[in-house]
């Protein structure tokens, strides 16, 4: 029993450094590369052991049972495995495989104003994935924003680039960095220039900044004016000096006008379930729970009209998850402090 | 370099110069102006906290500058515990506030930018704060543990090596909290609980390696004292990486990229 309770503890350490190595790995792989790593057939084959390797070792150490913090940690570590995997894709299939109703793990709705619906889309192919068992209508969707900072205006230096595979244009801008009277030097462009005067942002006024261009011969001051229904105005450069010969024909300062920053955002809704009405409201950090779904808002949008996006997402596996946090998370405490760190040491 | 002519500037400016006092105090001179400098560092960087988090009419623990700016404070009251460790490495904590103190200062901006929505909850605050205290403590606990390649006797080096795994032992439940308390909050801002996103990666292998650190002292037992130095190490590494390397890297763009 000593030998299996010893390779049994190697087998947990490989797991645990073998699972930092993926982690680190997946990182550099960026969040969409790494959910594929994460879910494919051999790492479910790697979770799976995971969390035998858990029930084994609970099995294998009765004393644990005594020690409310160890135990704590590892029932927790494996509710929060066996409620990931319940709560994945797979586990969504396997579940309707065992005859439980079908259900959508996660997509979005979005609704404009007045509309309802209970469709869920995959938000990468804009397919329907299904139908809840509730629909949503969409009575306001309302955004409160911060004041507008009162820093000096942003100024872009732009030019129009193709984009590739279609007959349109992009502007590709960067941040021109600047102090105001400090002249400096355009890269990409044989332009100097500074910035003499501008008025910093106020809602409903219009922007405007005051720029000193020179090439070769002498100085020229242009005045960038962004009105209030303008998102930005533009200064073409070339039109300035038409004889740099290496100067880009669309090159142009860009005055954007800045918006304020989105201090939160929210649906009003009306659930309609069973032939019943009840209002509800979704904000980010505010989800809502109806019939197994939770609820997101997620985003907006404004084209070609304002509309909602919401997430949703099935709440199969989360009890099982929420519950492996309380348990991880206290039986840590536990373990680790409740205790002089020498006996605590000597009970590891 | 950023330098800054701020009230905040100065005041981070003195925090750090009375820590870097305290630390020279404490090679120089021993205990009692060393703890007099670094209570007056502490202080002053609380003051700076204050300051900021009255400015910004919110918990100022929203970009690096502003963990930073509260890792140096946090340091004092994590350091009361460690004095009753065999090492308690009371010399090396205003250092610690000196270094944490050193990118608010010199490298980060300190722009005021409002609270995002997401970032507008009740777990915002706890899951920071317990994520600095769980990086102060670890940072510790791997300073400490690099003592055992100091060449000390057996008996020193056991002391080394108990000082540094309780250290580990009161970080580790705080990066525990820190992570769960980032993933329902994940689930109640984003709809989903774990994303895969860079960040949280390095946040998984950090606790991982730490986890693996406490079942290697049970396999292992006595007489690896300078492996359990080298997964200290490991860790604490693992832990600037995630603070800094990911939030900076453009290579790790993800759902973190505010905390910039």
């Amino acid at each position: 029993m000593s030998e299996f309770r010893r390779l049994l503890q190697w087998f947990a350490l490989a797991l645990l450094f073998g699972g930092a190595g993926l982690s680190i790995f997946g990182a550099f792989l960026g969040a969409e590369a790494a959910t594929r790593l994460f879910n494919a057939p051999p790492m479910v084959v790697f979770w799976i052991a995971f969390a035998l390797a858990l029930v084994v070792g609970l099995a294998a150490y009765p004393a644990a049972w005594r020690r409310p913090g160890l135990l704590g940690m590892h029932l927790g570590s494996l509710l929060i495995l066996a409620g990931a995997m319940t709560g994945s894709g797979a586990g969504h299939r396997l579940a309707e495989k065992c005859g439980l109703p079908p259900r959508v793990r996660s997509g979005v709705l979005s609704l404009r104003d007045g509309e309802t619906s209970a469709d869920v889309i995959d938000p990468a192919s804009g397919r329907v994935l299904g139908a809840l068992p509730f629909a949503l209508r969409l009575d306001a969707f309302e955004i409160e924003r911060y004041p507008l900072p009162s820093d000096p205006p942003s100024l872009l230096y732009g030019v129009l680039e193709p984009e590739p595979g279609t007959p349109r244009f992009h502007w590709r801008t960067r941040v021109l960095e600047w102090k105001p009277g400090k002249t400096m030097r355009l890269a990409g462009a044989p332009i100097q220039w500074r910035v003499t005067e501008f008025t910093r942002p106020a809602e409903n006024e219009p922007l405007s900044l005051t720029v000193e261009l020179s090439a070769d011969g002498g100085p020229r001051v242009h005045t960038l004016v962004c009105r209030p229904d303008e998102p930005f105005a533009r200064l073409a450069l070339y039109p300035v000096f038409p004889d740099l010969t290496n100067l880009d024909r669309s090159a142009s300062l860009i005055l954007p006008r800045p918006e304020a920053p989105v201090r939160e955002y929210r649906s009003r809704l009306t659930v309609l379930r069973g032939g019943k009405a009840r209002p509800a409201e979704v904000r980010v950090n505010h989800p809502l729970h109806v019939a197994g779904y939770h609820v997101y808002q997620q985003s907006w949008g404004s084209e070609p009209e304002p509309y909602t996006v919401l997430r949703i997402a099935s709440d199969r596996g989360w009890a099982a998850v929420w519950m492996g946090f309380v348990l991880l998370g206290a039986g840590a405490a536990w373990h680790f402090w409740m205790r002089p760190p020498r006996r605590a040491e000597a009970a590891l | 370099m950023n330098i800054k002519t701020s009230l905040l500037g100065l005041l981070i400016y003195a925090a750090m110069g009375l820590y870097a006092a305290a630390f020279a105090a404490g090679w120089r001179r021993g205990g009692r102006w060393s703890r007099r400098l670094f209570n007056a560092g502490f202080a002053v960087a609380l003051g700076a906290v204050l300051f900021r988090g009255l400015s910004a009419e919110r918990w100022p623990l929203q970009n690096l500058f502003e963990v930073f700016l509260a890792m140096g404070a946090l340091v004092w009251p994590l350091a009361l515990p460690a004095r009753r460790l065999p090492v308690p490495g009371a010399r090396l904590d205003p250092l610690l506030g000196f270094l944490v103190l050193w990118p608010a200062g010199f490298v980060l901006a300190e722009t005021l930018r409002p609270l995002p929505p997401a970032l507008q909850s009740p777990l915002f605050a706890p899951h920071v704060l317990v994520y600095l205290g769980a990086y102060l403590l670890l940072a510790k606990a791997a300073a400490v543990s690099a003592l055992q390649f100091a060449g000390a006797s057996p008996e020193q080096r056991d002391a080394t090596d108990r000082s540094a795994h309780a250290l580990a032992s009161w970080g580790f439940p705080l990066l525990t909290l820190g992570l769960l308390l980032g993933a329902w909050w994940g689930k109640l801002a984003w709809g989903d609980y774990w994303h895969w996103d860079p960040k949280e990666l390095w946040s998984l292998a950090t606790w991982l390696l730490y986890a693996g650190y406490f079942h290697a002292r049970k396999v292992l037992g006595r007489g690896s004292e300078r492996l359990y130095a080298v997964l200290l190490l490991a860790g604490f590494a693992a832990i600037i990486l995630t603070l800094s390397w990911v939030n900076l890297s453009r290579l790790f763009g993800g759902l973190h990229s505010y905390a910039v």
